[in-house]
């Protein structure tokens, strides 16, 4: 076992988010002794005290948005610390629910949210971190799977790329031999539009999917749209369901322009 | 053209006769010698294979479990071979699996889906430890008089009665079953009490009930043969995939209930001491299954994914070679397809040249 100058320096932030994804990395009870065994984590503000902000990083995980110019900056000030970075979450990747609302404007989002005396906002348009820097690696969840998690940091320390799926939720929902709930239920699924690996988690509880982990490489959104309205769903509830994670990848111009029409019909 | 082994050409002394209260009897005598499985209401109520604890919960009536009983021949994740730390270097050995299992009320379409399965593995660099699995199984099918809407079992030659693939077949004649035995394996697996010998009024009745059978089939038909036709002589124009493209969601789902689909990958499962290497069910319309280590990927595009999985199912050059259409009509693929990519369609398409989503 190397002495704890060698193991590699590793880094965990978070920029705007819900901290989920850091909690996540809490969660793995049983592997934290040995994870901390491997690497030496010397900045990670929300779980230890006395952390060493400028020193160059051999790894370093970043999660949530950047909402604010603040966020900006410590996302450009990680990335040349670090020789890998990794996106952790959906909101990292893909941008997710802080970036649901993007397409309204900032003032009316503050107005609706905060009211208009709310002084110290200073939010601009979400975005996911990987808009702005090169990241080596992503791993998207909300939050993201403990799993996942370990298998990317073993095959960082390792040296490797990880054997992340890159298949649809559907996979592991249909190995799990689960009840289709588009079929059988007439339910608006983002299974087939979503990255699997989360083990099919909500409709193997008998829970559409909400297409947190962010879309699979060749999504085809027109298609499950029609889909879904020939099964005699409405549009809007299409629309919503479908809009709640990462929106602006997820939307289709057409599915906007039917939504706006609907609700003012 | 019908396999040799088939019923047709049947002995006399082949066809045998269960009277239906007996049938709890025979199925327990098998469970004292195999692993019996059989489709029996799940705890949600689906119907499904699985091995059977009450020989009273037996499922003999109408319909057929979503998922095929390819899981008992390939499961999802099969271990074949254990790789340990061994001092310094390493172990190898292979895992088999020889349990002797019965699948009990196994439909015609399913039988012909095992039987393909087998020719594929036992051809071309013959798979040891699935024949090992596989041989070590009977069939006993349970002949469909009343054919499912979304079957097409005839179009592929496949049913509504067995062709190949079974040990056993049962055909229904109301308060009592005709079981005819197909091999040597079936023909002793009925012999004795309470099986006796079949009168000749029962095996006309019996055709009777097939030809009855054979004219009260759905709406969904598939010509496989003229599909074939139509990509042997490069009739089927790109744009055709392109078009249906959009219509597969890529949920696998047509790969994981086909009784013939049998592509796999290999991943190793981390044990405590070393390693199981598995292979696993996947699926070929998944971008990842054809992705090289290089990052290239030969299918990149879902059309053409979809066209590699029509041209398996359906080319003249696979059936040559497995010896028989990739499709045995069961309609699952209708049942569970998302879109509109299923087995009917595709081929329709390809036949009329169109593609209507």
């Amino acid at each position: 076992m190397p002495n704890g100058n060698d193991k590699p320096k590793v880094g965990i932030f978070g920029l705007t988010g819900c901290a989920g994804d850091q909690l996540q990395i809490l969660n793995c009870e049983d592997e934290l002794v040995r994870l901390a065994g491997r690497m030496d984590i010397v900045d990670w503000v929300m779980a230890r005290s006395g952390n060493d902000h400028t020193c160059r990083l051999d790894v370093a995980f970043v999660e949530g948005v950047v909402a604010t110019e603040r966020d900006l900056e410590t996302l450009k000030e990680i990335r040349a610390r670090a020789k890998t970075l990794v996106a952790l979450g959906t909101c990292a990747v893909w941008g997710g629910l802080p970036a649901m609302h993007n397409e309204m404007s900032r003032e009316v989002l503050q107005r609706e949210v905060y009211n208009t005396h709310v002084q110290f906002l200073d939010t601009v348009e979400a975005l996911p971190p990987t808009h702005f820097v090169p990241f080596e690696l992503s791993l998207p969840g909300c939050p993201i799977e403990r799993h996942e998690f370990l298998r990317v940091v073993n095959s960082v320390l390792s040296g490797t790329e990880p054997d992340l799926p890159r298949v649809p939720v559907c996979w592991e929902c249909k190995v799990k031999e689960n009840t289709c709930r588009v079929i059988h239920a007439q339910e608006v699924c983002c299974g087939a539009m979503t990255r699997g690996g989360c083990g099919a988690r909500c409709p193997s509880h008998g829970v559409a999917c909400s297409g947190c982990r962010g879309p699979v490489e060749e999504p085809n959104y027109d298609a499950n749209i029609t889909m879904f309205a020939g099964r005699g769903i409405s549009w809007l509830e299409i629309a919503r369901r479908m809009s709640n994670f990462s929106a602006p990848v997820w939307m289709t111009q057409g599915l906007e322009q039917e939504v706006r029409r609907e609700s003012k019909r | 053209m019908r396999p040799a082994n088939d019923v047709q050409g049947r002995d006399p002394g082949a066809s045998r006769l269960l009277v239906k209260s007996d049938l709890v009897s025979w199925i327990r005598r098998l469970m004292d010698d195999a692993e019996v499985i059989a489709p029996a209401a799940g705890a949600g109520g689906d119907l499904m294979f699985g091995p059977v604890t009450d020989p009273a919960s037996v499922w003999l009536g109408p319909g057929n479990p979503l998922q095929p009983p390819k899981q008992f021949v390939l499961p999802q994740t099969d271990p074949i071979v254990r790789i340990e730390r061994n001092g310094g270097g390493v172990q190898v050995s292979s895992i088999s699996d020889e349990r002797a299992r019965v699948i009990f009320g196994m439909r015609s379409c399913d039988a012909r889906g095992m039987a393909y399965l087998r020719r594929m593995q036992a051809t071309d660099l013959p798979d040891d430890s699935y024949l090992r699995r596989a041989d070590r199984i009977a069939v006993v099918t349970l002949a469909c008089t009343t054919p499912c809407t979304l079957g097409f079992c005839v179009c592929c030659d496949a049913g509504p009665f067995a062709r190949d693939g079974h040990d056993v077949q049962l055909v229904d004649l109301g308060d009592r079953f005709l079981a005819e035995g197909a091999t040597e394996r079936g023909r002793a697996m009925v012999a004795d009490a309470p099986f006796r010998p079949a009168t000749q009024g029962d095996v006309v009745r019996r055709d009777e009930l097939e030809r009855e059978a054979e004219r009260h089939f759905g709406d969904e038909s598939a010509h496989l043969g003229a599909a074939m036709r139509r990509i042997s002589t490069r009739r089927v124009a790109e744009e055709l995939w392109e078009a249906m493209s959009p219509w597969c969601f890529e949920c696998g789902g047509c790969n994981f209930i086909c009784p013939t689909c049998y592509c796999f990958s290999v991943k190793d499962r981390c044990q405590d001491h070393g390693w199981e290497r598995c292979r696993t069910w996947d699926s070929c319309q998944y971008s990842a299954f054809t992705l090289e280590a290089s990052g290239h990927n030969p299918r990149e595009r879902r059309k053409e994914r979809i066209k590699r999985r029509f041209f398996h199912k359906v080319s003249a050059q696979y059936y040559q070679r497995d010896g028989a259409v990739g499709c045995v009509g069961c309609g699952r693929c209708v049942q569970t397809c998302l879109g509109t990519t299923d087995m009917p369609a595709v081929v329709a398409a390809i036949r009329k040249g169109v593609w209507h989503g």
